[in-house]
This record gives C-alpha cells, structure tokens and sequence, in this order.
C-alpha cells in the first residue's frame, strides 16, 4: 500500500474508534447498570417478575407537560410484589393517584427529564428543585388540593391552622381563606396596665411572662423597649372613646374581706372560666393565660372587661357572663388577690419621664416592626409597613434568595424553613420576629408555604374548596348568639368553631327540657373533650329565645324514623342483649352506673336524646360526624329500632 | 508526512479525551449543595423524627390508631389507655412480642374488622369493617407491627 492509503486507514479506524465512544458510554451508563442490578434481583426473589427491558423508560404527562424518566431506575414502582424490594426497586406505597395519570415529578420535585442520580435527584447549578424531603410531600397535595383539609394531609391541616392562629396575615398577604384573627387593640393601652414596668417587661420579651402568648419576640433593644414603652403610655382612651366605670362602692369596701373573695372565687370556678382561659397552664387555651393578669391590668380594667366586655373591646371573642355588680366585683376581687405576681419585684422607678420627642421616635419604631399591622391604634400617623407577598412564595427561585451568612443548603425548602425558624439569623434589614416554634409545626407551616406557587395547573386537576356560606343569624337570636358569642366554639351551618358540637340540627337531636336545663348548669357529658361549656348565666327569656329557635328552625325532617319504633318490653329487652351481649357497647359507654368512659354516658339517654337521632346515628355515625370514634357497627334496621327502644328506656341513672 | 501523522495523532488523542471526561460543573452550587445534603443526611438523621422512622403506610396507620386505638389501648400499644380502667379484660399488650409473634398480620386485620366477637374473644372491642377501608386497617396493622419492630426501616 502507498503511504496515503496507510494514513487514511489508520485515520479511519481511528475515526470509527473515536465513533463508537458514544454508544460505549451510553452501554456502561448509570441506569442501564441499575437495571441489569434489578434483573439480577428479581431472580432470586420467590415470586414471578418480569425483568425489565434494558431501555430508557418514562412517563409522559401531556397535560401537565412533564416527561419522568423516574421509573428507569424505580422499575418495580407499580409492582405490588416489590412492596419490600430494596431501593430503588421497591413499589410505591398506596396513595389515591395513579402514577401514569400524574407522573411522578408533579409531587416529588427532581428533574424528570435527568437518566444520572445527581441530575434527577440533586439540586445543581441549573435546576433548583430537587426531590422534595418526605416532611415537605404534603405541599405537591395542596397545590392541587387547594385549601382543601383533607384526612390525608394532616401536615398542611396543622400548617394552615398554624398560619391563621399566628396571625401571619398581619405583615404578609397570603393567600385566599385567611382572615385577621382578634388582636387585642392598643387604644387605652397606657390606662390599662398597672405600670410602665410591666409594658416594658413585655415588649422586652412576651414569652417569658406569658409562656403561651401568640406575640413573638421581636428582639428590641433596651433603647428601642424604652421609646416604645413611652409611646405606648401616652395612649390613653380605648376604642371609639369608651371611658372605664369607676370601681363601684361595694368592691373599694370589701376587697380585702375573705368572705367577698370566697364569693369571687365560687363565681369564678362555676362559670368555668378556665374553659377558655389557662391559669399557670392549666385549663383551656383559647385566651390569655390569667395566672399574673392582675399585675398587668388595673381592677377598673378588669372589673370594666367582665362587666361589659363588647364594649370594651369591640369583636373580642369572649362571651358575656350574666354576673349582677356584685358578683362581678367579687370576682374582680377575688383576681386581684389570687392573680398577681408574686415574684417579680415592685417597680421602683417611682415616676418615669419621657423625652420630648417621645411620640415621633415611637412612632416611628412602632411603623418599622409594623406593629399596626397586628394591633390597632387610633393614631393618624401609624402607617402599614407590610413584609414581603407570600402568596407565590413556593415558586420562588434559588438565585433570587439571599442566603446570607447562613449555613444552609442552598433549596428553597431549607431557606423556607431556618426563615420561619430563626429570622433574624438572615442579617442585616430583616425585621420579622422570632417565634421560637417547635419542628413539626416549623416544618408544618413551611409545607403549607411550599404549596403556594404560581405555576398554573390544568383545571381537571385542581380542586379549590369551596368556601362556606357564611352563617349570620338575624333579629335577637342573632343578638344572643353574638353576645354569648357561641359560635366561637359551636358550628351552625359550617360557621364556627370547633371546639364543641355542631348544633345545625340540634332541635332534631336533643330534648328541648334537657336543653334548658343544660343551659342552666352545663356539666361535662363528653370524656374525651378538654374544654367544658361555661355556665354563662343566661338569662331566663334568652334560654326561650334560643331554644324556640333551634327546635323550630334548626331541625332536619330526614332524622324521623319511618314506620315508627317500637317501644314495647320486648323490643327494650331485645336491645338490652344487643347492647351488652352482641356489640359490646359498654366497652365505651356508661349505662347503669358502669361502663367505658369513651363516648357520653348513656344513663339519660332517654331524657337527653330524640329517638329519631338516635335510630339514624347508630346506623351511620360517619354520616353525621365523620371523625367520630363510635364505630359503625352495620346494624339492620329491626336491631337499630330494638336498641332505639332500649336507650329511649334510660331515663335514670340506675 | 511524518508531522502530519504526529499531528493527527496528536489531534486525536485530544479529541478523545474531551469526548471521555464530563464537563466540570462550576464549584459553587453544585458542590456545596452535595457536600451540605450528604453532611445534612448523615449527620443529623434524627431516628426518632417520625418522617425518617416510619413509612408512608406507617404513618397512616400511626394517625388512625392515635385516632380510634390510643384511647383504649394506649400510646404505645401496652393497654394503658384513658378507658382501659374501665375494661376487664383489659387489652392485651401490643409490644409484647412473645403475644405478638403468635398473632399473624391476618388475624390482625381480622380482629380490627370483625371485632373481639368476631376472633372468639371480648365483645368489648367493637368491630371496624364498616367504619375504616381495607387499606385503613392494613396501614393499622403495619403500624403495629412496628411496636415489636426492632430494626428501624433505615
């Protein structure tokens, strides 16, 4: 061969090596390996699987414009028999969407499209959305699920009820459902508390005066609790120029007399107070804790406050006790005895006096935390000072995040997460304050942020839930609900609280005699319920009112048994065995003085209940309080008759 | 020629290591996030945190026995729950792993959908199968599992 001839056939086996690096490198790759590892696998596992194709695979999503490579390495993802395989081979655990419909990067985050784990898995330089830690999985539901509180997101649940009792809607806008919760209002702060002390006591830091409060830390310095204190106290009329009643004559004698405190104290614990408000911890945790109440509020203040407390804080969400003068004054007593601080010293600093320009530096410092954003304050120069848009915070971009000094990783799950544990840890101009939460609801609140992003989704996909009707009774109903503000606790019509039984049907459900008397004395019919019903000492013509009212409109005509009931000896008897000897229903209840105390007891069922509740509750408990603890037994209609006639029978407590 | 060949030669050997080695990423991010994710994983696996502990089944199946079991049988499955003063019999262990190891994960899920009638034993524990899915009592039953569980899943 001539020299050329010998040059172009080196060149062209040089050539065609240099060609076939390409399919080289593609035959020794990464996911390849792992699937001839899951070829491998499955033969020696006892059950019949079909290996796996040596081929890229994937899934393609055309609506939601995702193609994931996912199941190249997890191949056994949909393959129940995997359940226990190693990763990446085990199958998916049991989740309501289907992995082809959905794809597997619409809830997991990571890139799709990548066939190497760093790529897919890891968040790099050009892709910062890595696969989402477990603790955050719950945000991919509320994107679609939107607002929705579902039984199997009980993360987000906690995280959203989180975000509205903190009241984060005060600084940010967040999105829809979320409304400002009450705040007390600084109007006639400086008239209210006891002395300038206490005020900068406060401001310092809340939590170690009131272990409980919603207030965070906004780490002021001494300087700036100064100034604030000072313009605080300078504020002296409460809302709309409401002026406090003088202490009346009756309290300014017998404050001191034991007999008038032992009258507060029986008050106090009769109208079950603690229901809503701690004291030193103990009790309910709707409203301050009042173990000190009495070293921060005047007696004016709070005698004013139980006497007649819409009007001095107007939307506050305490009910209005029935108390005459006097027993109000006992109990104002009795708090000023019981309720102080015993341990921190007097305030010494005799009279304390401001700088001139008291109010410009106040105000100023008050507009820079935002603190009207929270508080309300008749001031013309208090002016909104808003953080930063929350309501797509979940799309918010690695490089637009500035990390600061931190040592975090840099996602936008671990930037979420250190902000809403530890703000000022971020530097510099940062004004949010600490809120010293513990992880699971730190990591709650962080999914719920993680769910807000504006990537849109195609509408077969997302599901809003739709907001409740807005339950607003009219006329003196209306009237008695709002002062006694039941439905801080109650829910009719989907409006209220849930701390106690929805009462949209109750005039169905109870006996209208056991409603008044319960209104009288309330008593605790439910075990496994912390908080109790206050005695609330409703008057007479307001208990007719009420319960005119509920056993004329809030009834169901569907809760009435067809054909009748049967209530003779024998049908009582029959229930009776099948209460005690078939289901075993004294496991939870109490009838005839023993019995499990788990659900109400059932001793005066026949005096408390309606039997056409009681016939369609045992036949599906679900039906009416989903979360429930009563199991739903599959009784037939004859047996739920027979034990209808059975409870129907108790009317005694033997 | 001579050059000529050295020259190709040359050119392609440079050509074939470009082709084998990757591209280097730049060192920031890329890097930082690796080094800090593995340091993060190992170092601060907190084996008790609920997330890295249990799966996803368990977890379900954690909420609903805190939901419907606790209050008979405890928190931690020993029967020493609120109502358990109230039973006799009362509920017998659940971490007990000699009682356990006898009980197969069917009787389980029997016993929690038929009720105590339903296995021959108490009719104080009340039947589910008309109140939670198939899938319920089975996460249920994977949770409990876990009670006599020595090893953690990682």
């Amino acid at each position: 061969m001539t020299k050329l001839r010998k040059v172009y056939f080196i060149t062209t086996i040089v050539f065609l090596g240099i060609l076939a690096i390409s399919p080289l490198k593609d035959y020794f790759s990464e996911w390849r390996a792992v699937q001839r590892d899951y070829n491998r696998y499955i033969e020696k596992l006892p059950q019949k699987v079909k290996p796996s194709p040596l081929a890229l695979k994937q899934i393609w999503v055309p609506d939601l414009n995702r193609i994931d490579r996912c199941i190249t390495c997890h191949i056994g993802i949909d393959n129940v028999k995997l359940a226990n395989a190693p990763l990446p081979f085990r199958s998916h655990s049991q989740i309501p969407h289907d992995i082809t419909t959905f794809g597997c990067t619409i809830c997991h985050n990571g890139q799709g499209l990548a066939t190497n784990f760093p790529d897919a898995h890891l968040p790099s330089a050009f892709w910062d959305k890595p696969v989402l830690p477990t603790r955050y999985l719950e945000s991919s539901c509320g994107r679609c699920h939107v607002n929705e509180n579902l039984k199997q997101t009980p993360t987000l649940n906690r995280g959203r009820q989180e975000i509205s009792e903190l009241n984060c809607i005060g600084c940010h806008d967040l999105n829809s459902g979320y409304r400002k919760s009450f705040i007390p209002s600084l109007n006639g702060i400086g008239n209210k508390v006891v002395n300038r002390g206490w005020l900068t006591h406060w401001l310092k830091n809340p939590r170690e005066i009131r272990p409980q409060t919603k207030m965070p830390n906004f780490v002021l310095s001494d300087q700036e609790v100064e100034v604030l204190s000072d313009f605080l106290m300078s504020f002296k009329s409460y809302t709309k120029g409401v002026k406090l009643d003088s202490l009346p004559e009756i309290y300014v004698k017998n404050k001191t007399d034991d007999d008038f405190i032992a009258l507060g104290k029986t008050r106090f614990s009769e109208a079950r107070c603690i229901s809503c408000h701690a004291v030193e911890g103990k009790g309910g945790h709707l409203a301050p804790d009042l173990a000190m109440i009495a070293s921060k509020a005047t007696a004016a203040w709070i005698f004013n406050n139980i006497n007649n407390v819409h009007l001095l804080q107007p939307g506050v969400e305490m009910p209005q006790y029935g108390f005459n003068t006097k027993e109000t004054a006992a109990i104002t007593a009795y708090m000023e005895s019981e309720f102080v601080d015993r341990d921190t010293p007097a305030d010494t600093v005799a009279s304390h006096q401001a700088p001139a320009n008291f109010f410009e530096q106040g105000i100023t410092l008050f507009n820079q935390y935002n603190c009207g954003g929270c508080h309300d304050l008749s001031s013309e120069k208090v002016a909104l000072n808003r953080g930063p848009d929350l309501t797509a915070i979940g799309s918010k971009k690695a490089y637009q995040i500035d990390f600061g000094t931190n040592n975090i990783p840099h996602t936008l799950y671990d930037y979420i997460d250190a902000k809403i544990k530890s703000p000022r840890a971020f530097g510099g101009s940062v004004r949010m304050p600490e809120y010293q939460l513990n992880k699971a609801d730190n990591e709650a609140i962080t999914a719920v942020l993680l769910s807000w992003q504006n990537e849109p989704l195609p509408r077969k996909f997302v599901r809003t839930a739709s907001l409740p009707s807005k339950y607003d009774p009219q006329g003196k109903v209306g009237q008695i609900i709002q002062k006694y503000s039941c439905l801080k606790c109650h829910t009719i019509n989907q409006t209220g609280g849930t701390i106690a039984p929805d009462l949209s049907v109750v005039g169905s459900q109870l006996q209208k005699k056991w409603v008044e008397s319960y209104f009288k004395v309330p008593y605790s019919l439910r075990p496994l319920m912390e908080e109790r019903m206050p005695n609330l000492s409703i008057t007479g013509d307001e208990i007719e009112t009420l319960t005119d009212y509920f056993f004329k409109v809030l009834i169901s005509d569907s809760l009435s048994i067809e054909n009748g009931w049967d209530n003779s000896a024998e049908a009582i008897a029959r229930g009776k065995g099948l209460f005690r000897e078939k289901y075993g229903c004294q496991s939870c209840h109490i009838v005839g003085g023993n019995g499990g105390y788990v659900g109400p007891p059932l001793d005066k069922a026949g005096i408390r209940l309606q039997a056409g509740w009681t016939y369609h509750w045992l036949l599906n408990p679900q039906k009416y309080k989903p979360e429930t603890l009563e199991p739903r037994d599959g009784f037939s209609e004859a047996e739920a008759k027979d034990l209808t006639a059975y409870l129907m029978s108790l009317k005694t407590e033997k | 020629m001579k050059h000529l060949q050295m020259l190709l030669i040359v050119f392609l050997i440079v050509l074939f290591q470009i082709s084998c080695n990757r591209f280097h990423q730049p060192e920031t991010a890329l890097q930082k996030n690796r080094d800090s994710l593995s340091a993060a994983i190992t170092d601060s696996i907190n084996r008790n945190d609920p997330w890295i502990r249990y799966t996803y089944s368990e977890r379900q199946g954690k909420q609903l026995f805190e939901q419907y079991c606790v209050v008979c049988h405890g928190q931690s499955g020993e029967g020493d729950g609120f109502n358990a003063y109230n039973l006799n019999p009362k509920p017998h262990s659940l971490s007990d792993s000699t009682y356990m190891r006898a009980l197969s994960s069917e009787t389980l899920i029997e016993t929690i959908s038929f009720g105590g009638k339903g296995v021959n034993k108490s009719v104080l524990m009340p039947a589910y199968q008309n109140t939670l899915s198939k899938t319920q009592i089975s996460s249920m039953v994977v949770y409990i599992e876990t009670f006599t569980q020595t090893k953690s899943n990682y």
